[in-house]
């Protein structure tokens, strides 16, 4: 204490030079900031570096897809395009001249009067000569017969492909026509025109001069394509945009909105704050400036140190900072009353545990590795240090003595009233561990898309006109630095997805890589392919002369392979020039993949793209699924919310631990706890999802809760009133109004953080200015005795796994009990599986492979690590354990702890008793639950995740005992 | 562009074959009815081909067409698809509509064609007269062009039955239909 002594006494003594110094410092910072911080947009810091959300995004960004514009015009009538024409193509031509616009497609290319000559053509260069081995006389000439039996039908396209060889190429492009769900007509108007020819499509390429697209670019080209439609177009044609710009675009104004409304708001409570408080204390007015000062500090630093600094972080560190103005309402209410140096060193262990811990809570976001999120944490960390600092040393030295602020709070609470305050706080918190298993979660970034219903709606409605969702496949970004390295890449494709070609398009089909266009020349100038097709030149000629046709029927079929293999050049035909324009770019390329299910999602999330990205490093690739892509984000955030999570209570006991005395610990912890609580009581109330930003911000609210707890416990344990109990109102009445007025915001990640922090903060305040005193009040007995019944029953509730979830179906009870007799006949049969076994505890995971022999009743498990070593083995008879052998290498405390009840573990999961509860799901319904008798000893949960019909198993199985704390999960390795 | 390309398919698609089907279906057709001769000229080769037979049709129906010489053979369109028997082999080939608008075009045209139904084939051709009795047609929809460059109809002198059609391909090969014995 002497140290803070003397540091204010010397701040004191020094405080022109001080002040001096720190305008100083303020205009260095500021001007650093200012000149030298590079500032962006740039939505990939957002995902993780290493992950796969983060590497598909990239791959779209790379793809320039981000940036691409769909037009539709409505002309209004069927058949409304061809009277249109020539407006059309006047407003086509005029787009083409707009200002940050790279390209424009909306010509349907001629296709060559001789398209299937020229398919034929191709055929030395993409495809192997191999081809020929099939190649029939006998039904060449067959089929010639049969069309020359049929009335009018012309002869030239068999003419040019007796053996069929076309189909390959045909096929492909039906498969692309399919894929890609090209369900309107092309063909007619010249256009890309639907069905009815009543709406044509114009394909767009931005180009915003390498600048992120922001409101301020995206707006007025948006604007300009409206105008140019009104001065060119009929009155009666209607534009749609559908653009990911539009996400941009909206997403920007409604921010910018919110935040405008949220900081009228917070500036009208403020004066308010002022005037009814601090009774015009002008000196108050420091209090919002420090803040903003700690903040300027911050990023002249960050100037400093990053390259690349996230705008929307200094957006949220901007709120964050304006929640710090706490630590100067606490100095101020301590620095106003008698005695005021006394009063304000009462404050600063407190002050400073309250703010340190805040700071080492925002580190903690740094540990989930997501480059902006390490920019948010340090940002927030840095500032609240900062501001810690200057509101003690600096702010006393600001603010002359004056009148005190008026008291606002004053609360003793008597026997009986501690009794009831009590009472409904158990209620409370009971009411809120209810609603914990209502939760929903919504990890998808959808969540956070901050676009209007109306637009949502225009986009699916859109989407459902040019390619109905039941039919078209996924289209399958692949990024590169070349065109030959992307159209490699291309022809990898099957063997990346584990798909056959057959299944799938990709642009290799139509211009093949270098190599393979060398390779299947070659093949075609071999010997062995000139000798076949000279001899099924002659048996053709022979067989035709035999059946009455002309011996050269078939000429024209060797002329145009004899002409290829002459030429070294690949021309491709029109009609793939097209294909290839959309689909084919300098650094990116765009396949077409069968729609995924939802065991497809598990397969690629879980091994095949792990394997790409662990693989590559030449190339980009990204499946545009959106179910892949929630999956994804979910996969990759969730461990990095545990880890911080883990980290955060690490932290906490550490921190916790220097007060020694488990009364202190408890009183720091309730305020906290009771609004985590509370916000899953008001979460259920409103409907509210758990996503990506309320997780972030209870996050952020761990950081600011331990305030009042430790506040709480000042109160409690000071015997200077130092104002804080009006402190803490205040500080808790600008948070809440300032972060409730987001409540009204538009957006979901405002109204998402609003939401946390508002109800988080009136919970946590509520708790330390009426439940702590309460609690003591009531000699702490009954309060540690429900504070431990709350963090055993809040442990063990959040433990639970949620099942898989499937929409009710109304069936018979004959029927579900004969889909369930057909499931359990196919799953609990006898048989042998290979499966891979992970074992987590608390943040420890490893994996084994397993191998599980089940009979009618009995079971085997042999475990085997990576290099063939056997780990365990372990028989089950009647669900009790008979064998049980572990390696020395598994160490003994695993073996006890771990796997103490492994063998009637794996009993519960794949034998058809020992539940006390099962549930079915899905159509036709399969096992999705399994749980034991609900005692502490027996407890354990079994969920079964993607069942497949075909082979019998399900994707993943979870595992769960909660008396070893030891969850497995099993997957199948084969 | 992309439906000219794949309508194609067909082409090269094996047909289902059910072996020993008879067609007696011939004997149903009593709408339109008329002897035909079929002379193919691949122009590249220079070299004609003559098929002679005897055709069916009940328009929007059916259309049957039965192949005597070289070969002897039974073909009957439907909307449904279409069915070619083969007296050599015995088989029965069929390839259905279903998903093949190549198949589904050139039953729609020939039933019109063969019909004289001029009033619907103005919607898929523009029609240009040449003299009295004969009209040229040119195909608007991209299907068409890519398989024919015109399509020539000739009607008899009381203008109430077809008496010859000539189809000009992409190739320049032809296959002129002229019909004989024609009945209403």
């Amino acid at each position: 204490m002497s140290v803070i002594s003397t540091l204010l006494a010397f701040a004191f003594k020094r405080r022109r030079a001080m002040h001096a110094a720190l305008l100083l410092l303020l205009a260095a910072m500021l001007l650093l900031a200012l000149f030298e911080g590079s500032y962006s947009n740039d939505l990939s810091q957002v995902f993780p570096a290493d992950s796969i959300s983060g590497s598909m995004f990239r791959s779209m960004q790379d793809a320039s897809l981000t940036q691409t514009v769909q037009l539709e015009i409505d002309t209004g009538a069927a058949d409304g395009v061809s009277a249109a024409d020539k407006e059309l193509a006047a407003f086509g031509e005029r787009l083409q001249g707009l200002r940050n616009v790279r390209s424009v497609f909306y010509r349907v290319p001629h296709v060559s009067d001789n398209v299937m000559e020229e398919i034929i053509g191709t055929l030395p260069f993409c495809a192997n000569a191999d081809c020929l081995a099939k190649a029939d006389v006998k039904l060449a000439v067959k089929t010639a017969r049969k069309m020359l039996a049929m009335p009018g039908v012309p002869l030239s396209i068999l003419r040019s492909d007796p053996f069929g060889l076309r189909m390959r190429q045909l096929s492909q492009l039906e498969t692309f026509r399919r894929l890609g769900g090209y369900s309107g007509g092309m063909d007619g108007t010249g256009f890309i025109a639907d069905a009815e020819k009543r709406r044509v499509l114009f394909l767009l390429e931005a180009d915003f001069d390498g600048k992120q697209p922001n409101a301020a670019l995206i707006a007025p080209l948006f604007m300009s394509i409206e105008n140019l439609a009104k001065e060119t177009l009929p009155p009666t044609a209607a534009v749609t945009i559908n653009s990911p710009l539009t996400h941009n675009l909206e997403n920007e104004q409604t921010v910018r909105h919110d935040i405008f409304h949220v900081s009228l708001v917070s500036i009208v409570a403020l004066v308010l704050l002022f005037v009814v408080f601090y009774r015009n204390a002008w000196g108050a007015l420091w209090i919002p400036f420090l803040p903003l000062a700690a903040a300027v500090i911050t990023a002249g630093i960050f100037a400093f140190i990053f390259n690349n600094i996230c705008l929307f972080v200094i957006g949220i560190c901007g709120g964050i900072a304006g929640l710090a103005v706490d630590q100067g309402i606490h100095v101020f209410a301590a620095f106003s009353g008698r005695n005021p140096l006394r009063r304000l060193r009462s404050i600063a262990v407190p002050l400073s545990c309250s703010a340190l811990s805040s700071a080492v809570v925002f580190l903690l976001v740094c540990g989930s590795g997501i480059g902006a999120y390490i920019q948010l944490g340090l940002f927030a960390a840095l500032t609240l240090v900062f501001n810690l600092l200057l509101s003690f040393f600096v702010l006393p030295t600001l603010i002359s003595h004056g009148r005190p602020p008026r008291r606002i709070f004053s609360f003793e609470p008597s026997g009986g009233k501690a009794t009831a305050i009590v009472v409904v706080w158990v209620v409370f918190i009971a009411a809120s561990l209810c609603c914990i298993p209502l939760l929903k979660k919504d990890f998808s970034l959808n969540a956070l898309d901050g676009i209007s219903k109306e637009t949502a709606l225009a986009e699916k409605e859109f989407q459902n006109r040019w390619v109905p969702e039941e039919k078209a496949g996924v289209p399958v970004i692949i990024s590169s630095y070349d065109r030959d390295t992307l159209l490699r890449t291309c022809e990898h494709l099957p063997s990346h997805l584990h798909m056959r070609e057959e299944e799938m398009f990709h642009p290799a089909m139509l211009m093949p890589s270098d190599d393979r266009m060398k390779e299947n020349l070659a093949s075609w100038r071999s010997e062995t392919a000139q000798q076949r097709l000279a001899t099924l030149k002659t048996e053709l000629s022979k067989e035709c002369a035999a059946a009455g046709l002309p011996p050269n029927l078939f000429g024209k079929f060797f002329g145009i392979i004899d002409n290829s293999l002459q030429s070294n050049k690949f021309e491709p035909p029109e009609y793939a020039k097209a294909i290839l324009g959309y689909l084919l770019h300098d650094t990116s390329a765009i396949a077409f993949i069968p729609k995924l299910t939802e065991a497809d999602v598990h397969k690629d999330l879980n091994y095949i793209l792990p394997d790409i990205e662990k693989f590559s490093k030449a190339f980009g690739l990204a499946i545009l699924s959106p179910e892949l892509f929630k999956a994804a984000t979910v996969r990759d955030v969730t461990p990095r919310l545990k880890r911080i999570s883990v980290m955060l209570l690490i932290a906490l006991v550490i921190f916790l631990i220097q007060y020694r005395d488990i009364r202190k610990i408890i009183i720091i912890i309730i305020p906290g706890l009771t609004a985590m609580l509370g916000l899953s009581l008001m979460s259920a109330l409103c409907g509210v999802s758990l996503n990506l930003a309320t997780a972030f911000g209870v996050i952020m609210l761990t950081g600011l809760v331990l305030d009042y707890g430790i506040f709480a416990l000042h109160r409690t344990q000071s015997d200077v009133d130092a104002g804080t109990g009006d402190a803490m109102v205040l500080s808790a009445l600008t948070t809440v109004v300032t972060c409730g007025a987001l409540l009204a915001s538009k957006h979901p990640v405002l109204f998402h953080t609003g939401f946390v922090l508002s109800f988080g903060i009136l919970f946590t305040a509520l708790t330390a200015l009426f439940v702590v005193p309460s609690l003591l009040r009531m000699r702490c007995r009954i309060g540690k005795a429900a504070l431990l019944l709350l963090l055993a029953a809040s442990l063990t509730g959040c433990m639970s796994m949620r099942p898989q979830r499937y929409a009710k179906r109304e069936i018979s009870q004959e029927m579900s009990k004969a889909e369930t007799e057909e499931f359990k006949a196919a799953f609990f049969k006898p048989r042998t599986s290979l499966y891979t076994l992970e074992t987590s505890f608390l943040h420890y995971d490893f994996k084994t492979l397993m191998v599980v022999k089940t009979k009618s009743d009995s079971l085997q498990a042999i475990g085997t690590a990576s290099n063939g070593v056997t780990l365990f083995n372990i028989v089950v008879e009647n669900g009790k354990e008979t064998k049980r052998m572990f390696s020395s290498m598994i160490p003994e405390v695993a073996q006890k702890r771990l796997f103490g009840t492994f063998g009637e573990d794996l009993w519960c999961i794949f034998m058809d008793e020992g539940a006390s509860t099962c549930k079915y799901g899905g159509n036709p319904l399969r096992l999705t639950e399994k749980k034991g008798r609900n005692t502490r000893q027996k407890r354990w949960q079994a969920v079964y995740y993607d069942w497949r019909q075909d082979a019998a198993v399900f994707g993943r199985i979870r595992f769960r005992n909660f008396s070893t704390m030891t969850t497995f999960t099993l997957t199948p390795a084969n | 562009m992309l439906f000219a390309v794949t309508c194609f398919t067909a082409y090269s698609q094996p047909a289902d074959e059910q072996a020993g089907i008879n067609p007696a279906i011939l004997k149903k057709a009593t709408a339109i009815e008329a002897d035909f001769t079929q002379v193919r000229h691949f122009s590249e080769l220079d070299y004609d081909m003559t098929v002679k037979g005897h055709m069916s049709l009940k328009p929007g129906k059916e259309l049957v067409w039965r192949t005597d010489s070289p070969m002897k053979t039974v073909c009957t369109m439907t909307p449904k698809g279409l069915t070619l028997w083969d007296a050599e082999t015995k088989k029965t080939n069929t390839v259905s509509a279903k998903g093949n608008l190549w198949l589904a075009t050139i039953f729609g045209i020939q039933d019109k064609l063969l019909a004289g139904d001029l009033k619907a084939l103005e919607k898929q051709f523009i029609i240009e007269w040449k003299g009295k009795t004969t009209i040229l047609l040119f195909p608007k929809e991209e299907i068409l062009a890519g398989m024919f460059k015109s399509i020539q109809i000739t009607f008899n002198d009381g203008m109430d039955a077809v008496s010859g059609i000539v189809f000009t391909e992409k190739s320049g090969d032809t296959i002129g239909i002229s019909f004989t014995n024609v009945r209403n």
